[in-house]
């Protein structure tokens, strides 16, 4: 599924005054695609990210999920949309601390508009796949406390694509876990991203994670540029 | 340098506090307000009472006897006043007056006065020599109200008895007897030697014979009233109810007088304190909650666990001042308001004072209260790690603090301990009633424990998502049902037990007069009188049988005398030796009904009044009544002699009858067979169904024309005097089950919004995930509705048993569960657990989640 941005903007109110976060985005993310967002703290990649995922609306312009533009949903049907659509990866990872790792990565099959009601049989199974698919097989009943930060963001891989989506979104997937753990976080996320063909967009300031995407995009106060360096160095994947 | 970080902290964060949860310390102000008010009442009612007292009295020092007083007594009583000590009498008899015609005849307070009384109080009198002018006699003085209802003026006649006296005046400031006034009416006053020639003071007519003792400065009053009795008891003459009775005896007697309200306001006053309680330590943890990560960063920074727990408590304590304070005024209010809300109830009257005592105790049980109560949820400041700053999902080692919790545990039982011994005024009731609480909470838990466990076993894949999730999250880690569910239950626990408590009292109170009682109460009426005063009644289409009235005393149970029995204390002295008012009768009155035994023969019942003889030579039979029988542990068969007016009659029981006491119709403990008390003085009494007000006031007027000494009670107007005195104590008793119920609702909604930080982070996190609003409220309604439904049940019920525990152990009265009303409790409860779940799942709902993630994170 593709993301279409036109002449988004975003400004934030901070006492009385107006304060322009975004500006004038043009962004065509194709499907299927690997795209990452640079930039220096605050310049704007997290609230862009949070837009594309209609987790936010913007000031001014589009956004365009596929074909539905997601700007004039209500957040009723941005709901449903993320439901059926979309996969997050947190950097604080986010887990439901009450539920367990399987019952973590059940939610979104269990939200899915077309989840089988009353038949949650093969919802399990899919749960506990994916978790041994991460390497968390023997963990499936423990709760977020009892894992560590690489175990828990596993969880919120095997969270992410349990639901099949068909856009992918990743927020400094790595910013939390030390060099090692990072890595293999990413190499899971690769490898699941090839096997369900997912668009990755990936919201980032490790340039090594980066250069892992088909296409880079820099923030620059508020404005998208593609980064040519970063692309070129890394020699770029998975372009659909 | 820290004390000073603690307290400059505790300054910062309290103005936080106070904006976030200052509403939460209503509930403590309401409990402040409750204890204060009581307190400065009672206090006021104590020096009411010493001062009216003397006033009542008429002296320091009253005897006082329900016959006139024989040549022994008054002999003691010149040779007290031969010492010095002025002696005034009087003679107080409940009797018709009304006006030269007959009409507006009233049942009053007739008193017959010397000279020299009253004692201790100073009447004012309209015209200026309206008082005076009693002493030299054939006049007749009453307060101005009274006047006016008999509608006679100065200078009109009244009748009295035989006599007609004119009015001399208007008169205040006498002292009334309050027992009297309820029932009879107001007082009228008239000069002792007019009363005696009124021919008034008949067999039975329930005169009281009075002299009040002037003890000089010098003398103790007690002292006086133990040589008078001393004195008396060398007398070889026979009294009914004869008593001596000091001013500061009066005083205590009179603030027993409303010993059922005090224990009713000092309970509700203590469940106001605990609701407050209860809701501060709700609002404190929910204050604890948001502040929990600035804790973490201040223990970042070096801010050593003790530093944080003590500016908190500090905190806790100034927020409490804060309700103290505002409670304090409320008790105020209360104070003034109470006199005047309760002036029919109570048995005298007083004014509101000053009372710092009171205020300081509020302030110091309101702070006391609430620091006791945050310790609890305090104990949570303690176990924030610092790297809690860092990682939101760090837990707090809680395994520590396990000392900790029982400590503040065991602080917080004997806090309540003390607060309910000092509110009940007893060491076995306010342990009784603590251990009633501490069972209550046991309760409470085990149910929740029993939730958990069993929703657990019932959830399988096949439910529904929403509603799985919304079950599940009362058993998940970190779920509230525990803490949620006990806190609410106690809350609906509180508010129900004093709603079946105020009710049970309610209905006590709301005598039942229905439309079609009798409406004249006629007594007083003698031997001679009965077939004039029955044909007089029969002649205005009231046809009544009066019932003979034969007052005796207990003289012997089996052979062992009753002075003898009371020594041995298993029966109640008040039992052995008051005076019964008996009467005989061939049939059984309607309304009693035979629990064993046989009633006597119908034969008997052809000539009731004057009698058959009594079936043999040997004891006669009676009928008493079951529950005096048990308290005088007689049963069938049992030998019991009365003295009848100096005459012993001896009688075997041989049957024993339940008695509607709620019925209005002249009851009696002790019935004999016809004939058996033959010759005995009797007076008779009886009802007339006389509905017609015009053929009532007709009656009436030839009654007082007819018979003079007859008395008789209108009881429509009884009735209004019943409504009146039942409406105020039923204002009083819904306005304090309106406090517990305003402070338990503010109880539970801080315990509901202390638990929503959690669920609103998890709700954010699941709309980011897709999950719609539908989906969201579902899983709120479903988790809240059976922390509600359940908490509030249980709460409710166990507060109906607690309630109707009371009821029947501390005011020995029937149990009646307003269920209805408890019901639309738990509804109320329900439906506030509810829109509180929903609110708190309200702003993710609607905003963005985004946004609610951001501010979770904050």
């Amino acid at each position: 599924m593709k993301i279409e941005l036109q002449g988004v903007e975003k400004d934030f109110r901070i006492g009385g005054r107006t304060l322009p976060i975004l500006r004038g985005i043009d962004l065509l993310i194709p499907e299927q695609s690997v795209v990452a967002l640079v930039g220096p703290s605050g310049s704007g990649k997290t609230t862009l990210l949070g837009l594309m995922a209609g987790l936010d609306s913007p000031s001014r312009g589009r956004v365009l999920l596929g074909t539905t533009d997601i700007t004039a949903a209500t957040e009723e049907a941005r709901a449903l949309l993320r439901a059926r659509h979309v996969g997050f990866v947190f950097q604080t990872f986010h887990l439901l601390p009450s539920l367990t790792a399987r019952e973590n990565v059940q939610v979104p099959l269990e939200l899915h508009p077309d989840a089988p009601a009353g038949r949650s049989g093969g919802v399990r199974r899919r749960a506990e796949e994916l978790l041994d698919r991460v390497g968390l097989g023997d963990r499936v009943d423990h709760y977020p406390a009892q894992l560590s930060g690489g175990e828990r963001q596993r969880v919120a891989l095997a969270r992410a694509f349990s639901a099949r989506p068909a856009i992918l979104f990743a927020d400094e997937p790595t910013g939390n876990l030390d060099r090692a753990t990072g890595a293999g976080i990413v190499k899971l996320l690769e490898e699941l991203n090839r096997e369900t063909k997912t668009t990755l967009v990936l919201v980032t300031h490790d340039m090594e994670l980066a250069s892992r995407a088909a296409r880079v995009y820099r923030m620059v106060d508020g404005t998208v540029r593609p980064d040519v360096a970063a692309a070129t160095a890394g020699g770029g994947r998975g372009e659909g | 340098m820290r004390g000073s970080f603690e307290v400059s902290l505790a300054l910062r964060e309290a103005r936080t506090g106070a904006r976030r949860i200052g509403v939460f310390m209503l509930a403590i102000a309401l409990g402040v307000g409750a204890l204060t008010g009581l307190h400065a009442f009672q206090a006021d009612a104590a020096a009411g009472a010493r001062s009216e007292a003397r006033a009542l009295l008429g002296g320091d020092v009253r005897v006082q006897a329900g016959n006139a007083f024989g040549p022994g007594l008054e002999a003691v009583i010149d040779s007290i006043e031969a010492s010095g000590i002025p002696v005034s009498r009087s003679i107080s008899l409940g009797s018709m007056v009304s006006a030269v015609d007959g009409s507006g005849a009233r049942l009053l307070q007739l008193i017959g006065v010397d000279p020299l009384y009253p004692h201790g109080s100073e009447p004012r009198a309209t015209p200026e020599d309206a008082w005076d002018r009693l002493g030299g006699g054939g006049v007749i003085a009453a307060d101005r109200t009274t006047l006016q209802q008999l509608e006679v003026e100065v200078g009109d006649s009244l009748r009295v008895g035989t006599l007609v006296l004119p009015v001399s005046g208007a008169v205040s400031g006498l002292p009334i007897d309050p027992g009297i006034q309820t029932i009879v009416g107001p007082p009228v006053f008239l000069a002792l030697s007019d009363l005696e020639a009124a021919g008034l003071l008949t067999e039975g007519s329930l005169a009281q014979y009075r002299a009040s003792l002037l003890v000089p400065e010098n003398q103790n009053p007690l002292d006086v009233a133990r040589h008078l009795q001393e004195r008396i008891g060398e007398l070889d003459e026979d009294y009914a109810r004869l008593s001596v009775r000091t001013a500061q005896e009066e005083a205590e007697a009179l603030a027993e007088g409303f010993q059922a309200l005090s224990r009713f306001l000092g309970l509700s006053a203590f469940i106001a304190l605990l609701l407050g309680g209860v809701g501060v330590a709700g609002a404190i943890q929910l204050y604890v909650e948001e502040r929990l990560p600035g804790i973490a960063v201040l223990r970042c920074l070096g801010a050593r666990q003790s530093t944080i727990f003590r500016s908190y408590l500090l905190q806790a304590a100034l927020l409490g001042a804060g309700g103290a304070v505002v409670g304090v005024v409320f008790g105020v209010l209360l104070q003034w308001g109470l006199p005047a809300l309760l002036a029919s109830v109570l048995p005298f009257r007083f004014d509101p004072g000053f009372r710092p005592l009171s205020m300081v105790l509020g302030l110091t049980v309101g702070i006391g209260v609430t620091v006791l109560f945050a310790l609890f949820p305090l104990l949570r400041v303690r176990e924030v790690p610092p790297l809690a700053a860092l990682r939101i999902d760090v837990e707090g080692a809680s395994g520590r603090s396990r000392s900790a919790r029982l400590l503040v545990g065991g602080a917080l039982a004997v806090g309540v301990l003390l607060l309910a011994i000092f509110q009940t005024g007893g060491i076995l009731e306010g342990a009784a009633l603590t251990g009633g609480l501490v069972l209550v909470l046991l309760v409470l838990r085990g149910i929740a424990a029993l939730l958990m466990w069993g929703v657990r076993g019932v959830l399988t894949d096949s439910v529904p998502f929403a509603i799985r999730q919304g079950v599940s999250g009362l058993f998940r880690p970190g779920n509230q049902t525990a803490v949620m569910l006990t806190a609410l239950g106690f809350g609906a626990f509180l508010i129900s037990s004093l709603f079946v408590v105020s009710s049970g009292l309610r209905d006590w109170l709301s005598v039942e007069l229905s439309e079609d009682a009798p409406a004249l109460f006629l007594f007083d009426v003698q031997s001679d009188q009965r077939d004039g005063v029955e044909a007089l009644l029969a002649r205005f289409g009231a046809p009544s049988d009066l019932f003979p009235v034969v007052p005796a005393r207990l003289e012997s149970i089996e052979g062992v005398g009753v002075e003898a029995l009371a020594l041995e204390g298993e029966i109640p002295g008040w039992t052995l030796r008051r005076v019964y008012r008996n009467t005989w009768s061939g049939e059984l009155q309607s309304g009693d009904r035979i629990t064993e035994g046989e009633w006597w023969d119908a034969d008997h019942g052809e000539d009731r009044d004057q009698g058959a003889a009594p079936s043999s030579a040997g004891p006669v039979r009676i009928s008493l009544e079951a529950d005096l029988a048990r308290q005088l542990r007689v049963g069938l068969g049992s030998r019991v002699v009365w003295d009848v007016q100096g005459r012993s009659v001896e009688s075997v029981i041989t049957s024993l009858r339940e008695v509607d006491w709620t019925r209005f119709q002249p009851n009696f403990f002790a019935v004999f067979e016809p004939g058996s008390l033959e010759g005995a003085p009797a007076s008779w009494i009886g009802l007339a169904p006389l509905v017609e007000e015009e053929a009532r006031v007709a009656l009436q007027q030839e009654l007082v024309r007819e018979f003079p000494n007859v008395s008789f009670l209108d009881l429509s107007a009884i009735r209004e005097t019943v409504l009146r005195v039942s409406g105020q104590v039923t204002r009083l008793l819904g306005g304090m089950a309106l406090v517990a119920v305003a402070g338990g609702f503010l109880v539970v909604a801080a315990t509901l919004l202390s638990g929503r930080f959690r669920r609103r982070r998890e709700s954010a996190i699941l709309r980011t995930l897709g999950s719609s609003g539908g989906t969201l409220r579902v899983i709120l309604a479903v988790e809240y509705l059976a922390l509600g439904g359940l908490g509030g049940a249980a709460g409710v019920g166990l507060g109906a048993l607690g309630g109707a525990a009371v009821l029947r152990f501390a005011f020995e009265l029937p149990v009646t569960v307003p269920l209805w009303s408890l019901l639309g409790i738990w509804g109320v409860l329900v439906l506030l657990t509810l829109s509180v779940g929903w609110t708190s799942g309200g702003p993710v709902i609607r905003s963005t989640p985004r946004a609610v993630l951001g501010s979770a994170e904050g």
